[in-house]
């Protein structure tokens, strides 16, 4: 209680400091005033009886000080002091303090901005959903209902668990009078809403008898469609509606923004257990109390128990948990984030070396007034703190400086990360988290990097110093010493990341210009899903496209027209468990799998591939006829090496390796074509004829002898007139856009658009790393220069020649550059080793990119070098020896 | 002449307290003068310790402070002693006595041989 009063009156006596001394010295001018009179009463003389009472008074400074210091708070004080000194000195060299501030900030800002997207990649959890990242998201795949059910029912540490059925499932919601409008449909458990923590703003959730056998569709809609579909109106709660084609009652809205579990839902349906049991994934929220881990362990004990109730394909199914970011990024995705946060991370270490660097140079410039506060009294660690409070000082305004380019640098990335037209996956907000891990490396680099030039100043003499005008060597030669091993530090930082990014450059370009064997140029693609209730069997949907491919050809500029299950060039839909005729019987689990795609006739003629050897499928594969395939080169080269394949048999497996389709005798072998797939980048396809093998998703490819882009508005007109209710998609796989679409806009979008915003990221940091090292060796160098302009000066009047000049500056900065070159190639290949799931075709040691990204490297420093080699080969040497 | 002794550490406070106590409002001239004749000018207060003291005793509450007059007209600074100031000295003096007691028995002749 006294200790905090004192305190309080302490803190108040800092506001008026002044009127306080005014107010002491008072007292003891009227205490001399009182001495000086008891001594003339003891009979002294006037001067005497004064100077008596002085004496006896003693020093009136140091009576001073030590009330002072119980007046205020005298270490804040003398901060305060610091921190003016510091601005002050950061006023009297504009150039040094923006170039401090500016490097750093760079370095932080890009630091913050990474750290605010890969935070919420790496460690989020569902966006604004779940900011305590305790919901968990497990995978199931197909199961059966009551299996499903039983699951569910059983886990302690989650406080409930929802399912997924489906996300993304494009249908068309019709009202009375016709209208009707494409919506993305995802259907889920009645309980999701309540797992998640929202409720609808208007009508009602899902309840659970929503849920049971032979319920009635009900629907709640998203906020933006609510607004858009229907302008907010209350009325339609309760209304009935046909989604594809299948009355279903709207019963409630969800709060504006809420949208689960993709960043695209219209419309969300309950599922039902008489539904063909298959899974998306199921979620749960942790209980207060549970972990992952114990979660997790509960999992295992329960799928173990279950495993021996329902086989099951894939072991990981019902059992393993994900985080938000290994649900909906995927392993690779989160490798990728953390290599850019390492990278960033190594930008901030060269804006950190760069500042410690800047430091030096000014501390050393400064050796004469530091020696001279030294000699007048200042402490040592007076000093360093005025260099502490100085850097600190520096990566404060580099900090606030960081922040507004990390607010900039995410927007950036927002507008980037999607190709134009997609749905921006989710929004990157820079958190209190951001800005605390802002702070903290802010402070971190202000104090670590400030302490660079104090671990110099422990060796400064400054009797020497001051002896010899504060300028020559002693100083210097040991802080030439650390700068020159910070440059090294530096240099290699960079070449790591310049060797990563051109590893990830070279990649991108590998894949650009990668064979794809097709010609997209000229394809136009559209798709359309036939709603089970107007085309319940393969007859009629069979009727259907027959009926479209014989309008589509007759729209002048199309050459050929063929259906197939998966885009060329594009994801691959199946990647399927196949068998070979003859092959030892292995274990449903371990079955190879291959790319599977069901194509019609004329396929490979339309797309710009062709059947190399063999036959293409033709009409009269039907049905009825023998089960044929084809198979592209390398499958055919990698399952039967030397082997004419034409003949074999192979037969096909569903996604869960269930249940096998027929023995299939290959017939032809294609020109390989390269699909994106979870396997490999190069994987053989096996090819299966439409009318054997009714294809999941059709997708309409049209060959076309006129830009594709041009043809969009009559196929679209053509598919209209034969049903006017159907929605036109661009393909499977091309994203949620209207068709339909010149498949090189999909090329652009799906093979493209990620992989080169990643190169594109790499290289950035790489090239901010590149100009922030330069500006650094340029610095250290350029002041070099400077403090050593007598000394060249003396060489040049005792017969120096140019060129020995440049070669003594060019020594002095490439030197620590090429021993940090060295360095950094060691380091390149142990860093560059985790890029390696990101590279195509590259390898993480690959030679040329090393080679040129060295050179790079030492282009760019040596001209850092050379400015500064320059002005030296200038210098005057009777102006210089007159230079102080 | 003896040789004068600082006042002790940690006794000067009791002491200012105790002065004001008995002799009510002073200025810091007259406290030091108080408590060196007190102690029958065997102790010497110094100055560089005696102001920053008060300022802490009035910091914590127990003394206040007021520019006043003095007996011979001029102006000084008094100090008054205040109610915690009072309670301040209580709780001191009792530990000095304490204090005194437990060195005494270390101090005291020992009455018998070991």
């Amino acid at each position: 209680m006294k200790a905090l009063r004192a305190g309080l009156s302490r803190l108040l006596g800092l506001i008026h400091r002044e009127s306080r001394d005014r107010e002491f010295e008072d007292e003891l001018a009227s205490h001399i005033d009182l001495h000086t009179q008891d001594n003339l009463r003891a009979g002294m003389t006037p001067e005497e009886a004064r100077r008596a009472a002085k004496v006896r008074l003693g020093s009136v400074e140091s009576i001073k000080e030590g009330v002072r210091e119980r007046q205020g708070f005298p270490v804040l004080e003398s901060l305060v002091q610091d921190i003016r000194y510091a601005l002050r000195g950061m006023r009297r060299s504009p150039g040094f303090t923006a170039v401090a501030v500016m490097t750093l900030a760079v370095a932080i800002g890009i630091n913050a901005g990474v750290f605010t997207v890969a935070r919420t990649i790496l460690f989020g959890g569902y966006p604004q959903l779940d900011p305590d990242n305790r919901i968990f998201y497990i995978p199931v795949g197909a199961v059966s209902s009551a299996e499903f059910e039983d699951w569910k029912a059983q886990p302690k540490s989650f406080s409930g668990i929802a399912g997924v059925n489906d996300g993304g499932m494009r249908l068309v919601l019709q009202d009375d009078s016709g209208n009707s409008e494409a919506c993305d449909t995802t259907q889920l458990t009645t309980n999701a809403f309540q797992v998640l923590g929202r409720r609808p703003i208007i009508g009602r959730d899902f309840a659970p008898s929503d849920g049971v056998s032979g319920a009635p569709t009900v629907a709640l809609l998203n906020y933006a469609f609510w607004k858009r579909r229907f302008g907010e109106d209350r009325s339609v709660i309760g209304k009935s509606f046909r989604l594809d084609r299948k009355p279903v009652t709207i019963i409630g809205v969800m709060p504006p923004g809420f949208t689960f579990p993709t960043p695209r839902v219209d419309v969300w349906i309950q599922s039902v257990p008489d539904r063909p049991g298959f899974f998306w994934f199921a979620f749960g929220r942790l209980r207060e109390g549970a972990t992952r881990k114990s979660a997790q362990a509960e999992m295992d004990v329960i799928a173990h128990r279950l495993d021996l109730r329902y086989p099951r394909a894939n072991p990981d199914f019902l059992r393993r948990l994900r985080s938000f970011g290994e649900q909906f990024w995927g392993a690779d995705t989160m490798a990728l984030y953390r290599a850019i946060w390492g990278a960033v991370g190594f930008v901030f270490l060269i804006g950190c070396v760069n500042l410690a660097n800047l430091l030096l140079a000014r501390t050393i410039d400064r050796y004469r007034e530091i020696s001279l506060r030294m000699a007048l009294g200042a402490g040592r660690w007076r000093i360093v703190r005025q260099l502490l409070v100085e850097s600190l000082m520096l990566a404060s305004i580099a900090a606030v400086v960081g922040w507004f380019i990390a607010l900039a640098g995410v927007r950036i990335y927002e507008r980037i990360e999607s190709p134009p037209g997609y749905y921006n996956q989710y929004h990157y907000v820079p958190d209190y988290r951001v800005l605390l891990y802002l702070v903290a490396i802010s402070i971190f680099a202000g104090i670590l990097f400030g302490l660079a030039p104090a671990v110099r100043l422990a060796k400064l003499n400054f009797n020497d110093t001051l002896k010899d005008g504060g300028r020559g060597a002693t100083g210097g030669i040991g802080g030439k010493r650390l700068s020159a091993l910070l440059i090294a530090a530096e240099i290699s930082v960079t070449i790591v990341l310049l060797a990563g990014a051109g590893l990830m450059a070279r990649s991108f370009l590998k894949i650009y210009t990668e064979d794809v064997g097709v010609n997209a140029a000229n394809i136009l693609v559209a798709s359309v899903r036939l709603p089970p209730t107007d085309y319940p069997d393969a007859q009629t949907q069979a009727a259907f496209f027959d009926r479209l491919t014989t309008k589509l050809k007759s729209i002048p500029g199309i050459g050929s027209v063929a259906l197939a299950d998966t885009l060329p060039g594009l994801t691959a839909n199946g990647v399927l468990p196949y068998e070979l005729a003859g092959s030892p019987t292995v274990d449903a689990a371990r079955r190879p799998r291959s790319i599977a795609i069901t194509i019609t006739p004329g396929y490979f003629g339309t797309v710009g591939a062709a059947v190399i050897s063999g036959r293409d499928f033709n009409d009269f594969d039907r049905e009825s006829t023998q089960p044929v395939a084809l198979v592209s080169e390398r499958f055919a080269r990698e399952q039967w090496p030397g082997v004419n394949p034409l003949g074999k048999r192979l037969r096909l497996f569903d996604f869960y390796g269930r249940n096998a389709d027929a023995w299939r005798t290959v017939v032809g072998v294609t020109s390989n074509i390269v699909q994106i797939s979870a396997l490999n980048h190069s994987d053989g396809i096996v090819y299966a004829p439409w009318r054997q093998r009714p294809p999941a998703f059709p997708n309409i490819l049209m060959g076309t002898r006129v830009p594709a882009a041009d043809l969009a508005l009559s196929v679209r007109h053509e598919i209209k007139s034969i049903d006017s209710g159907l929605d036109i998609g661009a393909g499977n796989g091309a994203g949620a856009f209207e068709g339909p679409l010149p498949l090189t806009d999909s090329f652009k979008s799906v093979r493209y658009w990620s992989r080169a915003v990643n190169a594109g990221l790499f290289v950035t940091f790489a090239l901010v790393a590149l100009f922030l090292a330069a500006i650094g060796l340029y610095a250290v160098i350029a002041h070099s220069v400077s403090r050593t302009t007598q000394e060249i000066g003396t060489r040049i009047a005792i017969g120096a020649m140019p060129r020995d000049i440049r070669l003594l500056v060019l020594r002095q900065g490439m030197l620590p550059v090429v021993m940090g070159l060295g360095l950094g190639l060691a380091a390149s290949l142990a860093f560059n080793r985790l890029l390696q799931s990101q590279l195509f075709a590259v390898s993480f040691s690959d030679a040329v990119t090393y080679v040129v990204t060295s050179i790079v490297l030492i282009v760019v420093a040596l001209s850092a070098c050379l400015i500064p080699a320059r002005r030296a080969m200038r210098i005057d040497p009777a102006a210089a020896l007159r230079h102080d | 002449m003896t040789e004068k002794t600082e006042v002790w550490q940690g006794t000067l406070a009791l002491m200012i307290l105790k002065t004001l106590e008995t002799m009510g409002p002073m200025h810091g001239y007259g406290i030091a003068r108080r408590i060196e004749q007190t102690s029958g000018d065997l102790l010497s207060v110094n100055y560089g310790t005696l102001y920053p003291a008060l300022v802490r005793l009035e910091q914590e509450g127990c003394i206040s402070s007021a520019w006043g007059v003095s007996d011979n007209n001029r102006k000084a600074k008094f100090y008054k002693l205040r109610a915690a100031g009072k309670k301040e000295i209580e709780k001191q003096s009792r530990e000095w006595d304490q204090a005194t007691e437990i060195l005494a028995r270390f101090l005291a002749p020992r009455t018998r041989p070991l």
